[in-house]
């Protein structure tokens, strides 16, 4: 109501009307915004966010263990891998691409080095 | 004589045509609203994003490294460091007209993006010390080979700055010419309210990280959606406004498509960015340390520019500016802009930082070499491991008596000198 007031009282009246909706809505956001900022940048709230999280993770935790065992269990039924299985796989990969960017590393320093005494040598022998 | 409306029909007051034209244009506006309505609703046309053209350099795993087309022009390449998880990266290349990869591409920078990608449950052991010790110097080092260059520039935005920050203190050798942080988070206890939701009193990480082991991107967007809970309705309200303009419906469903894809985050990284970044405010205290080297701010001397916006919420102004008073460098700038943490580089009002024209002293200067080159030395006396054995640059030595020097040329921030227009590399 303090924003539809303070616009009604801004300047001449105006033939537009659709741009003083438009002015008055933007306005109650702003405040609802500005009212919700505070609330939330408040320590009890980050206190009920928190609790409210573990309740979550206190509830959620176990279903979810639960529902992965049989998942799980009706996949190794079926004679297909589990999704634990098929992430290790891939994890597997992962490893494996850094130990050939390891070996790509050694691999352009000895060149490096290589061609650095390659050039040490000519220049001696010049 | 003229048939002036006003003449023609005196009993009408003179504020009635000034009202029927306004109803005229509202009652066309409020027709193309319901025709661009329906069509979004009806037809809804997949927006085209990332319109300029790129190579793939190199990829690590889930990660990429884009080299973007320019005209080169500037002789140091610029590596763009984004934010890894949380959103995905063709923001920075939106739409024509509001990109910013287009406009640095346009000015001719040399530029390289780093693609984190999106990381799977196989990756939950990624941590934020494998991404700025692993990931990053190996993106790093693919860039400077790939442009032909002795020196790079770095730009980190949002969470890249810090992650970008550790990688160059860490990597003492790496030849940095400039380090730019585009609202990025260095001191994390003014980074407002999603320093106080993730405080460690109420925050339990190691038990969230453990029950859900990565964290679901619909976590993710629920943080941010909380964080400005009105946002959903005042884009709506301001879509149904402009809804009229073809033109701002293509720019909402371009922006509408990549604040609806946020990506999760591996497990092991969210652990140690909330705990050592957030809880424990390491990287400003200096207390990090990463691939057994520790995380010194001050370790970086080159030319500094520092980028808050006013209204940013997810890294308010104060944790960037925080910055300048940690960095060794002599030659530092810190520029607060209007707008939020996206309008800084998105968007039809995007206004790019690092765009020649909205700071005088980022104008390109004459064709030639950098005024002040690196001087050769032996790679003996650089401290770092060796992959990037260059001499030091003067502004950009671990030593601020070399920096002290920059500024004494033009008078102008060094960075414009170092990216002075040269012959393409």
């Amino acid at each position: 109501m303090a924003a539809w007031s303070k616009l009604m009282t801004q300047g001449p009246p105006s033939a537009d009307l659709m741009g003083q909706w438009k002015q008055f809505l933007d306005q109650w956001i702003a405040a609802w915004s500005k009212v919700l900022e505070q609330a939330m940048g408040t320590e009890t709230f980050a206190q009920a966010m928190g609790k409210q999280m573990e309740s979550f993770l206190n509830t959620s935790g176990p279903v979810k263990k639960a529902a992965e065992q049989q998942i799980d269990a009706g996949l190794a039924g079926l004679g297909l891998p589990s999704r634990s299985q098929v992430i290790g796989v891939a994890a597997q990969i992962v490893q494996l691409e850094d130990k050939i960017d390891g070996l790509e590393d050694r691999l352009d320093a000895v060149v490096k080095e290589l061609r650095e005494l390659t050039a040490a040598v000519k220049a001696a022998r010049a | 004589m003229r048939n002036e409306p006003s003449t023609m029909m005196p009993e009408m007051p003179a504020v009635s045509a000034e009202v029927m034209a306004r109803l005229d244009e509202d009652t066309r506006r409020n027709f193309l609203r319901m025709k661009h309505w329906s069509e979004m609703v009806m037809n809804p046309k997949e927006p085209e994003v990332g319109p300029t053209p790129r190579e793939e350099i190199y990829r690590k795993n889930k990660s990429r490294l884009w080299r973007y087309a320019s005209k080169r022009t500037y002789r140091t390449p610029l590596l763009f460091v984004p934010n890894l998880g949380i959103s995905r990266p063709y923001i920075f290349d939106l739409m024509p007209k509001a990109s910013f990869i287009e406009h640095m591409t346009q000015q001719g920078f040399d530029f390289y993006l780093v693609d984190w990608g999106v990381f799977g449950p196989e990756d939950n052991s990624l941590t934020v010390e494998d991404a700025v010790t692993k990931i990053l110097p190996r993106l790093a080092r693919k860039a400077l080979e790939s442009s032909g260059a002795s020196e790079m520039s770095v730009l980190g935005y949002c969470m890249g700055a810090p992650l970008s920050a550790c990688f160059l203190t860490t990597h003492p050798e790496f030849p940095l010419k400039n380090y730019i942080d585009m609202a990025g988070p260095i001191d994390f206890s003014h980074v407002g309210m999603f320093g106080q939701w993730l405080d460690a009193r109420y925050f339990d990480v190691d038990k969230y990280v453990d029950t859900l082991g990565s964290i679901p991107a619909d976590m993710v967007k629920l943080g941010f959606k909380l964080l400005k809970p009105t946002m959903d309705l005042s884009t709506n309200v301001n879509l149904w406004w402009n809804l009229w303009n073809p033109e701002y419906v293509a720019g909402f469903n371009a922006l509408n498509k990549w604040a609806n894809e946020y990506l999760p985050f591996p497990g092991e990284f969210f652990r140690q960015w909330v705990k050592e970044f957030y809880q424990q405010n390491k990287l400003v205290k200096g207390e990090l340390v990463m691939g057994g080297r520790p995380v010194k701010l001050s370790a970086i001397a080159c030319p500094v520019l520092a980028v808050g916006a006013k209204e940013d919420n997810i890294a308010p102004p104060a944790c960037v500016k925080a910055l300048m008073d940690a960095v060794s460098s002599t030659d530092k700038e810190y520029l607060e802009l209007p707008g939020g943490h996206i309008s800084l580089i998105a968007g039809r009002g995007l206004r790019p930082i690092a765009g020649p024209r909205s700071r005088p002293g980022w104008r390109p200067g004459p064709r030639g070499d950098a005024p002040w080159r690196r001087r050769a030395v032996s790679s003996s006396s650089i401290s770092g491991r060796g992959k990037w054995r260059r001499a030091p640059r003067p502004g950009c030595g671990r030593s601020g008596r070399d920096s002290r020097r920059i500024r004494s040329r033009s008078g102008g921030p060094s960075w414009t000198r170092g990216w002075r227009r040269g012959r393409s590399s």
